[in-house]
């Protein structure tokens, strides 16, 4: 993913679990992040879906554990378009 | 423009994306605002319901309502009822939210041999239990109807009809909830499905993963049509609807185009808009919104319109009052609403004119202006309604009869310059007033007033029907009513005093009037007569008031000093007052006429 869909992806998380982009590294996770609980995975996954206009799977919403798996499946996600 | 820093940040948010949804809530609360209003929920649900949160917040603070709410846990419904240790009693919430889904609730449902009876009793018995053991409002939704048949296209009797079961289960909770008006509503889930389409209401995805069945757009939508009653419940509906003509009650401009030329018709574009549009107004006429005119014409234009148009829907007989001439829009409307004597804040007004909503928003900044949408004149069907912005809790005879009120207002208005003295003509009205002590079947029409009243009321205390059944319950509480009418007609219900003791202390706990009855002094009347029979009553020594100040009900302000009340205790924040009971000051008031029953 490009550094560009990167900051986006940090800003979708920032503004959602109200945090700002910088504390976001590549291993933040619902461990590390109190707003990433199972309602923040929800609309994270909403969130995601509206930035890059895709439409994430069962499977892929399942898979995004920590920011770096955001931002592969979205990237995935954005090459199967 | 006066208008709040949370209105602002609401006003350039759209609720398409959750995204700016959420940041405009973030943005809202790190202003730490002071709300004007706060309401408590409590929602009982067998599904998960959660990501409604930030629709519910954003609706609510729309209208300067902060909202706490607190979830139940995923299915447990019944047990937070019967439990009187429950966190639902601990809670104390205003309102009650209980949303299940159907397929939590009765498993069976879509398998052979269901017939919904078992389902529609356990409902029925929830809302019972509801009923009886909170004073909660509450609010519910039915179940969704399928989007498949389940028996296919064979219609027999002996296979059981899916779609018809549900329907007659959703229509015994709409049963319930008119028998229990005023307390229980139905959101209708239905009719969002309707509006959005199953496509963009149900997230499979989150419904198998987590049984959160709703993509965002249903949540939204659901919140908006809860939050209409949240705000109905804190009385900030809308009462009044002020209207242009031209280009607004119908197509083109009377002056110009003359009868014949005007678009209004129930067959072609534009004019069935028009007409379409007229018919709201006569709807939310029909559910005791005030209608007005204020338009740049010659009266006998728009007059010959109303009258002769076979299409105008609107007639003289619906409008309380107009201003038709050649004035500034915000000088008639600042006059039209001072003289109707309701808050500018519960008024809306229709323009197509980009300057003269302009005009009236920057000179009126309570007023709603709502503009004709005249790029997509398709939208200005539904514009009127799809907000909710006149939606009340409940419906009573005054709602129906309002406008006649205003008409006979204004024929009392006009007789008055006929007398010499004020003294003769409150004589020649014929004044009769009917003060009682309040039945359970006058208690919505007193919950409902304790709600919308915010000018003349001395404490301002919301009340709801649970709690004035209560009250009428509770020995050491009185509720008098007062009914009015003169020689121009029937007021109806327009005033109401609550008061409570404490061994021989009376307490006044609420003093409210509708604005339209004052000027007559039929405050002090009905006041006086009310202190003596309860003093009488319940043998009071002391009298004990207390004034709340808001921003709208300074005209009560220095009112208990008119009984001799003196005041203990003096702050921003209101007053308190005592009076002995056997020094209480009595006007004489000749030309009322007292009946008690």
């Amino acid at each position: 993913m490009d550094s560009n869909n990167i900051q986006r992806a940090k800003n979708v998380l920032a503004t959602l679990f109200d945090i700002s982009p910088d504390e976001i590294n590549e291993t933040s996770s619902p461990d590390t992040l109190p707003a990433w609980d199972s309602l923040g995975h929800m609309h994270l996954v909403v969130g995601l879906e509206e930035e890059f206009g895709i439409q994430l799977s069962v499977e892929q919403t399942l898979n995004m554990m920590n920011f770096e798996l955001v931002c592969s499946t979205v990237q995935e996600a954005i090459d199967a378009k | 423009m006066t208008s709040s820093p949370i209105t602002e940040i609401i006003s350039r948010t759209s609720t398409d994306n959750l995204s700016s949804v959420v940041a405009a809530l973030n943005a809202i609360k790190k202003q730490q605002p002071a709300f004007k209003h706060s309401v408590k929920v409590f929602v009982l649900r067998n599904y998960t319901i959660e990501g409604i949160d930030p629709y519910l917040q954003f609706h609510l603070y729309k209208n300067e309502i902060n909202v706490e709410v607190k979830y139940g846990d995923y299915g447990v419904v019944s047990q937070y009822l019967l439990d009187p240790d429950s966190a639902l009693y601990d809670f104390k919430p205003d309102i009650i939210l209980l949303s299940l889904h159907l397929e939590n609730f009765a498993a069976e449902n879509n398998l052979p041999g269901w017939d919904g009876t078992d389902t529609q009793e356990r409902m029925i018995s929830l809302l019972e239990l509801l009923k009886q053991k909170t004073s909660a409002l509450v609010v519910l939704n039915n179940f969704l109807l399928p989007f498949y048949s389940t028996t296919g296209i064979t219609n027999s009797a002996a296979l059981p009809n899916r779609a018809e079961t549900i329907s007659h289960v959703n229509l015994a909770l709409n049963k319930f909830s008119r028998e229990n008006a005023s307390r229980f509503f139905v959101v209708d889930w239905n009719m969002i499905m309707m509006r959005l389409g199953s496509e963009r209401s149900i997230d499979e995805r989150y419904w198998y993963l987590s049984k959160a069945p709703f993509k965002k757009e249903f949540l939204n939508a659901f919140a908006t049509e809860f939050s209409k009653i949240i705000t109905a419940l804190k009385g900030l509906n809308k009462k009044c609807l002020i209207l242009d003509c031209d280009n607004t009650l119908w197509g083109g401009i009377i002056g110009e185009d003359g009868l014949e030329g005007i678009k209004l018709d129930n067959d072609s574009y534009p004019g069935k808009v028009y007409y379409d549009f007229q018919k709201s107004v006569i709807n939310l006429y029909n559910r005791g919104v005030i209608i007005a005119l204020c338009s740049k014409n010659n009266p006998e234009d728009v007059f010959e319109v109303l009258e002769k148009h076979p299409h105008s829907l609107i007639k003289k007989e619906h409008l309380a009052t107009t201003r038709i001439n050649w004035n500034n829009k915000a000088a008639n409307i600042d006059e039209l609403v001072k003289d109707l004597n309701i808050g500018f804040d519960s008024v809306v007004f229709v323009d197509d004119s980009d300057m003269e909503c302009d005009l009236v928003k920057k000179a009126l900044p309570d007023v709603t202006v709502m503009q004709v949408p005249v790029k997509d004149l398709f939208a200005y069907t539904n514009m009127l309604m799809k907000d909710g912005l006149f939606d009340t809790l409940t419906f009573s005879d005054e709602d129906r009869s309002r406008t006649k009120m205003y008409q006979s207002e204004t024929l009392r208005k006009e007789s008055l310059s006929s007398f010499d003295n004020l003294d003769e003509y409150l004589h020649s009205l014929g004044i009769v007033v009917d003060i009682n002590e309040v039945q359970s079947s006058s208690a919505p029409r007193v919950a409902q007033l304790t709600q919308k009243t915010n000018q003349f009321n001395l404490t301002t205390r919301r009340y709801s029907e649970a709690d004035i059944h209560q009250f009428i319950a509770d020995d050491d509480k009185l509720i008098y009513s007062l009914n009015i009418k003169d020689k121009y007609g029937d007021m109806g219900l327009t005033a109401v005093l609550i008061l409570a003791r404490q061994n021989d202390i009376g307490i006044v706990d609420s003093l409210l009037l509708s604005c339209r009855i004052l000027g007559r002094n039929i405050e002090i009347a009905f006041v006086q007569y009310c202190l003596a029979a309860a003093t009488q009553k319940w043998n009071i020594k002391t009298w004990e008031a207390e004034y709340i100040a808001t921003k709208k009900n300074v005209q009560t302000a220095n009112f208990m000093e008119k009984f001799g009340f003196h005041v203990t205790d003096e702050n921003p924040a209101g007053k308190s007052y005592r009076c002995l009971a056997n020094e209480l000051v009595v006007k004489d008031l000749t030309y009322i006429q007292i009946n008690n029953g």
